[in-house]
This record gives C-alpha cells, structure tokens and sequence, in this order.
C-alpha cells in the first residue's frame, strides 16, 4: 500500500523529534492544522512547502513521495527519556467492551510514589495482579513495545505498551 | 481538552482536565485510605505532568472506552 502525505509527514516530524506544536508554532498554524494533515484530512499550503521540507530534513521530492529512493533515518541512539514515554493498557472485556487508557509514564510513576492504594473496581481485577512498578523499571531500561499481555479465564484480555 | 461521548464532543478548556479527571476517578472510589486534601495535592500534580507533557508531546487520546452496546466515552487532551 502507498504511504499517504500525512504517515509520511508524520514520519520525518517523528525523525526530527518534532512536536505537531513544534510545527504549529513555526508556520503559524493551529496545531490542529498539522494532526489534519498527519490524517489526510488536508494539506499544507503550496506555499510553505519548501519551509516545510527544510524544517524537516528532507527533499521536497521526498515529502511529496515521488523519490524512488529509499528514505533514509537516522535511528535514535539514545533511550527516550521515559518522562516521553507512554505506557497504553488496552483492555477487551469478554462482553465485548473495549477500554484503552494512555498515559505518560511520569504519571503512573507519580502514582506510585504517592503510595495511592488502587482498590479494586468492578471486573477490572485483573489490573491489580499487575506490577506497575516492575513495568517502570522495563521501560526505563530501554524495552518498548508490548510489554504484558494477560488473558483471564473468562476471555478478558489486558496488554500493555511502552511507546 | 476534548471530551467525546457518543457522537458529541464537547470542548473544554485544558484547565478542566484535573476536575475532569478527578470526578472519573472518584466515582469509581478507585482512590482508598486518602485525605480529600491528599487527593486534592495529587490531581494539581497530575494536571501539571499531562499539560507539560502535552506542550512536549502534541496531542493525547488518554481514555477511549467503546462499550459493548455501541456507545463511547473518549477524553483527548
């Protein structure tokens, strides 16, 4: 499948470790402007284009998608600092509910060092089986990705992600 | 901050987010064997940490609840 404007634009800001604010705040724009072109709702202007492709490091042949070479990134050496990191907990309920939560990791760390008890709420029993803190200490080593998948014996499944 | 339910979406300014957030949680009594003033302390933490990481991070979907019998509840911040 051909990579659209806006996955392509969202991966060279990504690669710069830009924020859609970052690009917002440059051109003057809502940065609701730069999410409707990061999901093909609209495109940048013509006119800054060329700003645009300079910002982010790239051709403009390449921001447009009409390069036959293979775009090259430079990978992040370094760990993210977790207080960038995400930690998503998405859970499919057996009755067919879906809940997804994400959260900065500096949060669910402020959490724990509150000492706040989280009591058990309904079927979401299943959560409190879960060291967080342990999730933490994985992130903050560098592991990312799915880190927990759970599933209960009435089909209920939990997964967690660090991003 | 965004608030969706169902297919309306309400806009309230990033401000709310502690009260918002607060009134979710303490409902469900998720929060045990704490002061009003300690619970208080932590959502003004809490606002603090989500509005800076916003600044640094752009836009977060924090909750997205899609219930069996079609509707939903979604908090964008």
């Amino acid at each position: 499948m051909q990579e659209t404007f806006g996955i392509r634009f969202q991966r060279f800001r990504k690669a710069k470790n830009l924020t859609q604010e970052d690009i917002a705040n440059k051109f003057n724009i809502s940065p609701q402007a730069v999410s409707k072109w990061e999901n093909d709702i609209s495109y940048p202007d013509i006119t800054i284009l060329s700003d645009l492709s300079e910002l982010l490091g790239v051709s403009l042949d390449e921001l447009l998608g009409k390069t036959t070479e293979p775009t090259v990134i430079q990978q992040r050496t370094e760990p993210k600092d977790s207080k960038d990191m995400i930690l998503r907990i998405v859970v499919n309920d057996s009755d067919g509910s879906k809940v997804k939560v994400n959260l900065p990791l500096s949060l669910i760390k402020l959490g724990l060092h509150s000492n706040f008890q989280v009591s058990s709420t309904g079927n979401k029993q299943i959560l409190n089986d879960i060291d967080f803190d342990q999730i933490i200490k994985m992130a903050e080593s560098g592991l990312i990705g799915k880190l927990v998948e759970i599933e209960d014996e009435d089909g209920t499944t939990v997964d967690i992600f660090i991003d | 901050m965004r608030i969706t339910i169902n297919k309306f979406t309400f806009f309230l300014p990033n401000r709310f987010i502690g009260y918002v957030l607060k009134k979710a949680v303490m409902n469900e009594d998720l929060f045990v064997n704490k002061t009003e003033k300690e619970v208080k302390d932590l959502f003004k933490l809490v606002k603090k940490e989500l509005i800076e990481f916003k600044k640094r991070n752009g836009r977060i979907v924090l909750v997205d609840v899609k219930d069996s019998d079609g509707s939903r509840v979604k908090i964008t911040l």
